[in-house]
C-alpha cells in the first residue's frame, strides 16, 4: 500500500519519534507516541494521494518530527515544575515523620559527619585560604638571612644589613623592619606589660594600613632622642585612653618615661602578632655599623607593581652578594631568602591542617555509608508500598525523584543540626590549644562555613539517596508482593551491596585508626623524652628592666642578684634562680665564641653555642645535674676571675679528647674578657622535646648582664600565693616594673607539646567515631543477613544444629566481612599514613606494631557488632522459621 | 495560570484554529503556519486549562479502514468563552491561511506581539 519512498520516510520519522519519546514523562508517553505515529501516517498518505512525494514534502514532514522533540522536552520540563517539587518535599517530609526513630538516627549521623567537616573547613578557611588583612597582601614578602654553610635557613637580619637594604634595594616599593618587645605600661598602677613592636617608618605604608588618627612615624624618629613617640592600637585607645579624640596631644608613660602619642591604628589591626598593641620607632641605641653579626631585625617588603617574587629574589640575591663582597669578615656565606608573607605565616602548618581535613573527610564517607545502609534497609521495608504504587501507574522516574528528595531532605535537616555540631566542635578545638596554628582569631563559623555546610548537605543527600532510590524504583513487583519477599535474587544482591558498604566503612575506619594509633605512639614517645630538668614544683615568671633606668650592666646584675636572694628566702621556696631563657622555649639566644689557644677559624667555621646567663642557684632549682667541676658560687662576683660553665654537647663537640675544665672561652658578647670553664652540666632540651640539644654555655649574672630574665622558684607550696609574694618583692625593689608570663614549668612543658597533642586528640576522636559507626554498620548488615536466612537457620536447627554452632557460623560471617575490610584498610593505610610522617616522632609511618594493634581493635569491634544478631539467630524457633513461608 | 494572564498570541491562534474545526494536530499546523514545537505545547497547555479537550477516534472504525486512529481536539464551552475574551483583547485580523501544506520555510512565524 505504501510506496517504498513513503515507508522509508515513515520509518525514519517513527524512529525520531521513538527517540524523542524517551524524554516524555512515562504516563504520557504512550498516547504521545501514538498520536504522532498516526499523524505521520495520515500526512504521508494524504501527500501520496496527490502524487509522488517530493523532496520538499519529505523535508517538511521530517522538520515536523523535530518539532516533536521540542514538544517532548517541553513536556519533560513541565514535569519538573515547582509545584511538583513542593509535592515531593511534602511527601518526603511525611515519610520521615512516620518513622521518627529512623529519621533521628539518620539525621544525627549525617549531622556528625557534616558538622565535623564544617568545623575543620572553618579552620582551613580561616588559616590557609583567607588572605591576610592587609592591602593587597599577595605583594608582601618576608626577607630572611640565610647561611647555608652554617645550616641557617631563615633568620632575622642585622640592623646594618636592613639599613643598607633600605637604601640600595630596587625591587620593593617599600621595605620595613620590625622587632618585638615587651613594654611596661607605667601609666597605670600596678605597671602592666604590653606587647609592642618597634617598626621602621615605612612599616604602615608597606602594610597598606594607616593610622585613623594622627600619623605614622617619620625617618627622623628612628634616631635615639627623637624616638619617644608611640602609636597605639584601637583597642588600647579605647581601653586605656578612654577613646579620647584629643589623643594625639597626650603623653603615655612607658617604661617610666613619657612618650608622645602620635597615632591610633584602625580597629582589628594587629601586626606582627595578634596581641601587639603598641608601636614604637625602630631606633638603634648603639653603633649600627658594629652590628652586622647580630640578627634580630625582621624585614618585610612590598613588591613593586609588576615585579614578580622571582625577580625580587634575583634582585635581592645580587644585592646580598655585593654586600658579602664589601664585608667579607662578617658576611661571608650569608645570603637572603624571600618568602611571601602568607607562606611565612601559614606555610609551616599547611600540611598539618590539610591532613586533618582529609581525615575528617574520611569520617564523612563513613557516615554516608552508614546512612546509605539505613536507607537501603528502609527501602526494603517499604518495598510493598512502592510495588503497589508502581502497579498503580507511578512513573519510575517520579518515584525515584520522590525517594531522592527524601534523602536530600534528611541531609538538609542533618545540615541544619550540623551547624550546632560544628559550633561545638570548633569551640572545643580552639579551647584545646592547637599549638602553633597562626591566625586562630580569624577562624569562626561565618557565611562561607554555612555555605560549605549547605553544599555538603546537598551533595551528601544526593550521594546517599542515589543508590537506594534507584534500587527502590526497580522493585520487582512479583517479589515484593510475595509475602516477606525473602530469598529473592534481589535480596541477595541487596545484601551484597550492603556488605560491600560495610567493608568500605571498616577499611576507612582502619585508615583513621592507624593514623590515630601512630599519633598516640608519637605523643607517648614525646612524653618519655628526658627533658634534662625536673619540671614538677617549679614556677617561673619574667621581669624586664627598661634601658633608661638600668643603663649599666652592673645595675641589671645587681637587680637580679638581689631579687633572686630575696625570693629565695621567701617561705616555702626550696631554691631560686634566674636565667635568660627557660628550657623548651622553642628558641635560644646564640653567640659565637673563640677557644683560647686554638687557631683562628675561618669566618663561617667559628664555634657557637646557646647563650644563657644564670644565677648560682639555677641548676639546683631546675635539678639539672652537674657532671664535672663546680657550679657558680657567691664568690664569682664582678671583680673576680671570669668563669663559664658549658653543657655536655659543647664539651663533646669542641673538647672531645680532653678535659674542658680549665680551658678558656672568649664569648662574642660582653666585655671581651675570656672566661675559664669551671664546670660541665647535663644537656637540657631547649627548642623542643624532639629536637636534640645544641651546644650551650652559662655565664654568671654577676659578670654578664641581660635586661630580661626569668626567675624560677622550686617550691613546696601552692604557686598562687608564692607568685603574689614575688610580685611584691619586685615592686619593693622597683614599683615601675611588671612581672609577666607567670606559669609553672609543667605548663610550659605541656605547651611545648600542644601541637602533637592536638593532632593526637583530633585523630583519635575521628577514629573513635569511625569505629563506633563501623561497628553499628556491621550490626546492621548482620541483622539483615540473619533475617534473610531465617528459614535456612530454622532448617539447620531442625536438622540438629546446635545453637552454638549457628552462633558461630553467623559470627564467622561477620568476621569474614571484617577481615576483608581490615585487609583493604591496611592496604590503603600503608599508602596514606606517609602523609603523616612530618607529624610523627619516634615511630615510622608504617609501624607494624600499630597496624597490628589497630587491626585487632577493629576486628574486636566488628565481632561485637555481629554478636547480637548471632544471638538472635541462635534463638530462632525452627518451626516458626519454617512456617514463615 | 488564571484568567489574569492572556494567552500568548500563538496559543490564541491555535485555539481559534480548533474552534474553526481544525481537529488534528497536523491540520492545525497547516492552518496556523506555526511549527510543531509551538502548536503541541499550546494544545497541552490548553488541555490543562480546560479550554480544549482531546479524544481518540473510534479504534474499531480505524481498524476497519486499515489506518491508525488519530487524536482530535475540540474546543470546550469554557474555551469558547475564553476565545471571545481573547478575540476582543487582540482585535484580531483574520490570520488563517486557507491553503494547506505550505512549506514552513517560506512562511515567517505568525508571532506578533
Amino acid at each position: 500500500m505504501f510506496t517504498r519512498d513513503r515507508s522509508r520516510t515513515l520509518r525514519f520519522c517513527r524512529g525520531l519519534i521513538a527517540l524523542a519519546g524517551h524524554l516524555v514523562p512515562g504516563h504520557e508517553r504512550h498516547d504521545w507516541q501514538r498520536e504522532w505515529d498516526a499523524e505521520l501516517w495520515h500526512r504521508l498518505a494524504a501527500l501520496e494521494d496527490r502524487g509522488q512525494l517530493t523532496f520538499a514534502q519529505r523535508t517538511d514532514v521530517i522538520i515536523r518530527c523535530l518539532g516533536a522533540l521540542w514538544h517532548a522536552v517541553w513536556l519533560r520540563k513541565r514535569e519538573w515544575s515547582v509545584s511538583m517539587v513542593v509535592q515531593d518535599i511534602r511527601y518526603a517530609a511525611r515519610g520521615l515523620r512516620k518513622r521518627p526513630g529512623f529519621t533521628l538516627v539518620a539525621v544525627i549521623t549525617l549531622a556528625l559527619g557534616i558538622g565535623a567537616n564544617t568545623a575543620i573547613f572553618s579552620l582551613v578557611n580561616g588559616v590557609l585560604l583567607e588572605p591576610l588583612p592587609f592591602e593587597e597582601p599577595g605583594q608582601l614578602v618576608r626577607i630572611y638571612d640565610t647561611n647555608l654553610e652554617r645550616g641557617v635557613t631563615s633568620t632575622p637580619s642585622s640592623p646594618a644589613n636592613f639599613l643598607d637594604w633600605r637604601e640600595d634595594q630596587q625591587v620593593f616599593s617599600d621595605i620595613a623592619g620590625f622587632t618585638l618587645d615587651q613594654e611596661t605600661l607605667t601609666e597605670v598602677q600596678p605597671a602592666e606589660a604590653i606587647t609592642g613592636a618597634n617598626v621602621s617608618a615605612e612599616m604602615f605604608r608597606v602594610l597598606g594600613v594607616m593610622p585613623i588618627r594622627g600619623r605614622p612615624f617619620t625617618r627622623d624618629e628612628e634616631t635615639p632622642g627623637n624616638d619617644r613617640v608611640v602609636i597605639v592600637s584601637h583597642g588600647f585607645w579605647e581601653r586605656y585612653l578612654g577613646g579620647d579624640p584629643g589623643v594625639t596631644s597626650r603623653n603615655l608613660s612607658l617604661n617610666g618615661e613619657p612618650y608622645r602619642i602620635v597615632g591610633v591604628m584602625p580597629p582589628g589591626f594587629a601586626f606582627p602578632t595578634e596581641d601587639t598593641r603598641l608601636w614604637l620607632p625602630l631606633a638603634f641605641h648603639f653603633d649600627v655599623s658594629t652590628s652586622r653579626g647580630v640578627h634580630f631585625v625582621h624585614v618585610l617588603g612590598r613588591l613593586k607593581p609588576g615585579t614578580s617574587l622571582g625577580l625580587a629574589r634575583s634582585g635581592m640575591t645580587a644585592l646580598a652578594a655585593q654586600m658579602e663582597a664589601a664585608y667579607p669578615d662578617k658576611l661571608t656565606g650569608w645570603g637572603v631568602r624571600l618568602v611571601s608573607l602568607h607562606e611565612a605565616v601559614v606555610g609551616s602548618v599547611r600540611t598539618r591542617i590539610l591532613v586533618l581535613f582529609g581525615a575528617v573527610g574520611l569520617v564523612l564517607l563513613i557516615t554516608c555509608a552508614n546512612v546509605v545502609n539505613l536507607l537501603l534497609a528502609r527501602a526494603m521495608s517499604r518495598s510493598r508500598e512502592i510495588a503497589v504504587r508502581i502497579a498503580l501507574g507511578a512513573g519510575k522516574t517520579r518515584l525515584m525523584r520522590q525517594l531522592l528528595s527524601e534523602s536530600i531532605l534528611l541531609a538538609i535537616l542533618g545540615g541544619a543540626v550540623s551547624l550546632v555540631v560544628a559550633y561545638g566542635a570548633l569551640n572545643a578545638l580552639l579551647a584545646l590549644d592547637p599549638g602553633g596554628i597562626p591566625r586562630l582569631d580569624n577562624v569562626g563559623l561565618d557565611g562561607i562555613a554555612f555555605a560549605f555546610a549547605f553544599g555538603l548537605s546537598l551533595i551528601a543527600g544526593a550521594a546517599v539517596g542515589l543508590l537506594p532510590s534507584i534500587r527502590a524504583s526497580r522493585t520487582n513487583l512479583h517479589e515484593s508482593l510475595k509475602e516477606g519477599g525473602r530469598s529473592s535474587s534481589s535480596g541477595v544482591v541487596r545484601s551484597r551491596v550492603r556488605s560491600a558498604l560495610v567493608i568500605a566503612e571498616i577499611a576507612l575506619a582502619l585508615v583513621l585508626a592507624s593514623g590515630a594509633g601512630l599519633l598516640i605512639r608519637s605523643f607517648a614517645g614525646l612524653q618519655q623524652v628526658d627533658s634534662g630538668f625536673k619540671s614538677e614544683g617549679v614556677v617561673a615568671m619574667s621581669v624586664s628592666l627598661p634601658r633608661n633606668r638600668y643603663p649599666e650592666d652592673r645595675d641589671k646584675s645587681r637587680f637580679f642578684g638581689t631579687l633572686v636572694e630575696r625570693a629565695g628566702s621567701l617561705p616555702g621556696v626550696v631554691s631560686a634562680g634566674v636565667v635568660t631563657q627557660l628550657p623548651l622555649n622553642g628558641w635560644a639566644i646564640n653567640f659565637g665564641f673563640d677557644i683560647e689557644g686554638e687557631p683562628d677559624p675561618g669566618p663561617n667555621e667559628g664555634p657557637e653555642g646557646d647563650f644563657f646567663v644564670i644565677s648560682p642557684g639555677y641548676f639546683r632549682t631546675m635539678e639539672i645535674p652537674l657532671l664535672r667541676g663546680r657550679a657558680f658560687t657567691a664568690s664569682d662576683v664582678a671583680e673576680s676571675a671570669r668563669v663559664i660553665i658549658i653543657n655536655r654537647s659543647l664539651a663533646e663537640r669542641y673538647f672531645p679528647d680532653r678535659d674542658p675544665i680549665g680551658e678558656r672561652l672568649l664569648v662574642s658578647y660582653g666585655d671581651g674578657v675570656a672566661a675559664e670553664i669551671v664546670g660541665v652540666v647535663s644537656d637540657v632540651k631547649q627548642r623542643a622535646l624532639n629536637v636534640p640539644p645544641a651546644p650551650g654555655y652559662y655565664l654568671p649574672v654577676t659578670q654578664v648582664a641581660w635586661s630580661t630574665m626569668y626567675i624560677a622558684l622550686r617550691t613546696k607550696i601552692e604557686a598562687g600565693a608564692l607568685v603574689r609574694a614575688v610580685r611584691e618583692e619586685v615592686a619593693a625593689l622597683d614599683p615601675e616594673l611588671s612581672v609577666t608570663d607567670v606559669r609553672t614549668l609543667e605548663e610550659r612543658v605541656s605547651a611545648s607539646v600542644a601541637s602533637p597533642r592536638f593532632n593526637m586528640f583530633l585523630f583519635s576522636a575521628f577514629a573513635a567515631v569511625a569505629l563506633v559507626l563501623a561497628a553499628v554498620g556491621v550490626y546492621g548488615v548482620m541483622s539483615y543477613l540473619v533475617t534473610q536466612r531465617t528459614q535456612e537457620i530454622g532448617v539447620r536447627m531442625a536438622l540438629g544444629a546446635s545453637a552454638a554452632a549457628v552462633r558461630r557460623s553467623i559470627s564467622l560471617q561477620g568476621l569474614r566481612l571484617a577481615g576483608i575490610g581490615v585487609a583493604l584498610g591496611l592496604l590503603a593505610a600503608f599508602g596514606l599514613t606517609r602523609l603523616l610522617s612530618s607529624l610523627l616522632f619516634g615511630v615510622t609511618a608504617t609501624d607494624p606494631l600499630t597496624f597490628i594493634g589497630v587491626s585487632l581493635i577493629l576486628g574486636a569491634a566488628a565481632w561485637l557488632g555481629s554478636y547480637v544478631p548471632a544471638y538472635r539467630a541462635s534463638g530462632v524457633d525452627p518451626t516458626d522459621a519454617l512456617r514463615a513461608e | 495560570m488564571g484568567r489574569k494572564r492572556h494567552l500568548g498570541f500563538s496559543t490564541f491562534t491555535v485555539l481559534r484554529a480548533v474552534e474553526r474545526g481544525y481537529r488534528y494536530g497536523f491540520d492545525i499546523m497547516d492552518a496556523t503556519a506555526l511549527p510543531a514545537g509551538t502548536v503541541y505545547p499550546a494544545l497541552s497547555r490548553m488541555q490543562e486549562l480546560g479550554l480544549v479537550r482531546s479524544r481518540w477516534e473510534d479504534t474499531k472504525i480505524a481498524q476497519r479502514e486499515k489506518r491508525p486512529a488519530r487524536r482530535y481536539y475540540q474546543i470546550t464551552a469554557a474555551g469558547e468563552v475564553r476565545l471571545q475574551e481573547e478575540v476582543e483583547h487582540y482585535g484580531a485580523l483574520e490570520r488563517l491561511e486557507e491553503r494547506g501544506g505550505a512549506t514552513r520555510a517560506q512562511r515567517g512565524s505568525a508571532k506578533a506581539r
